[in-house]
């Protein structure tokens, strides 16, 4: 009985239905907000940050002038127009690099951020894999800056369980407190890395970070538990527990 | 690309132009309702790890893209978030007959009969969807189908 019913109301919906198609996963895949999973992360990987802004400030802070950072070329300042549009997230200058680090061998993460009209900011990471390959490592729009921002994001395959069978995995974020000077990442082995971070200046005052999770802090017993926000005098700003990877 | 990223983008592929339907009843444009499914899924590949396989994907997007479709329309929100909607037809004015009857049924069950006819969603998939059992879709489904038969015949009608 409900099968007639249900077939007699699909045809009295069908000549409603819409079947313009105006799909497009490029538009949602490339710009966007990683994992939010809890941290991870070690030491040896060291983080190559490269900036060509002056470096003052504290000692593991570098300073970015946003102003002198790098215009986003066009087909990323386009993901960040396709952003806006989603989000409508208004923004209130071009996107620019504020820095790269290295992800892997061979392997390089770029972030960009564009200022907005309401003090916040929208950033956008792009990872170039060593094939020659690009895809979206992450991306957000964020109205003001929190004290503390942590993602991870898993660019390899990984099982069911949780297990990380390939990376590159990344931790990125940023910190909004202008007297943040580095983080501090400790891990279930004892093993503890310090991140440095990018100060970007006007408009956008928040410092970034991108950080590549060494192979061996991938598994079980040696994933990471903590990050903490420091002061140049090691003063705690703010600390986020991690549960594991992914 | 890892695996849940990969259904995710066949979830989108299969199911892009239902699920824009079945928002643009509760956003009120086919524009703003794209939009959602678009911020919907982004958001859900972004969150992906949080996806656990005892219910339909297609429902946890769904449920992603019908908040960001509440939050669009800046109304106060209500738990359950399917009592904050007042789905209705695109263009009513076109159909006054079915809209006139679907009018007549609560706004929670109009959002299921149109998750069943403009989103094609099976009930197993509105029943995650709402959060409620299989059965008390097929219920209310039932009901509803009863209601919409009965008020777009010429005595339903009048009434």
């Amino acid at each position: 009985m409900i099968d007639t019913i249900d077939l007699e109301l699909r045809e009295r919906f069908a000549p409603l239905i819409d079947r313009v198609d105006d799909s497009d996963w490029l538009e949602v895949r490339p710009p966007r907000r990683s994992l939010r999973a809890p941290l991870a992360i070690a030491a040896a990987l060291a983080l190559t940050v490269a900036v060509a802004a002056p470096a003052v400030g504290l000692p593991h802070r570098v300073v970015r002038l946003f102003s002198d950072a790098k215009p986003a070329p066009a087909p990323v300042a386009k993901s960040f127009t396709d952003f806006d549009q989603i989000v409508s997230a208004d923004l209130a200058a071009a996107p620019r690099q504020v820095l790269t680090a290295q992800a892997g061998p061979g392997e390089a993460a770029t972030l960009w951020v564009a200022p907005t009209t309401t003090g916040g900011f929208c950033s956008l990471v792009k990872l170039r894999l060593r094939d020659g390959s690009a895809e979206g490592a992450g991306g957000e729009c964020e109205p003001r800056a929190e004290v503390l921002s942590v993602d991870v994001t898993l660019h390899g395959p990984f099982t069911a369980a949780g297990k990380v069978l390939g990376g590159p995995v990344l931790i990125l974020g940023y910190a909004g407190q202008p007297a943040a000077d580095s983080l501090r990442l400790e891990f279930e082995d004892g093993d503890a890395a310090t991140i440095p971070l990018v100060w970007v200046s006007k408009p956008v005052q928040t410092a970034f970070f991108v950080y590549a999770v060494p192979e061996r802090h991938w598994r079980a017993g040696h994933l990471p538990t903590t990050i903490t926000l420091r002061t140049s005098a090691g003063k705690e700003l703010a600390r986020d527990e991690i549960t594991g990877i992914p | 690309m890892d695996a849940r990223a990969q259904a995710l983008e066949e979830l989108y592929t299969e199911r892009f132009v239902p699920f824009r339907n079945a928002l643009a009843t509760v956003t009120g444009s086919r524009e703003s309702a794209r939009d959602a499914v678009q911020e919907g899924f982004a958001r859900a590949l972004a969150e992906r790890h949080r996806y656990r396989d005892e219910a339909p994907l297609a429902a946890w997007v769904w449920k992603i893209a019908f908040r960001v479709a509440l939050e669009t329309k800046k109304r106060p929100l209500a738990l359950p978030l399917e009592d904050s909607a007042d789905p209705q037809l695109l263009e009513p004015e076109r159909h006054p007959e079915l809209n006139a009857a679907l009018r007549r049924l609560p706004p929670r069950r109009r959002l299921i009969v149109f998750l069943r006819y403009f989103g094609d969603f099976s009930y197993a998939e509105i029943a995650a969807a709402c959060d409620v059992s299989e059965g008390t879709i097929a219920a209310t489904l039932a009901q509803a189908h009863t209601e919409l038969r009965a008020a777009m015949t010429p005595e339903g009608a009048a009434r």
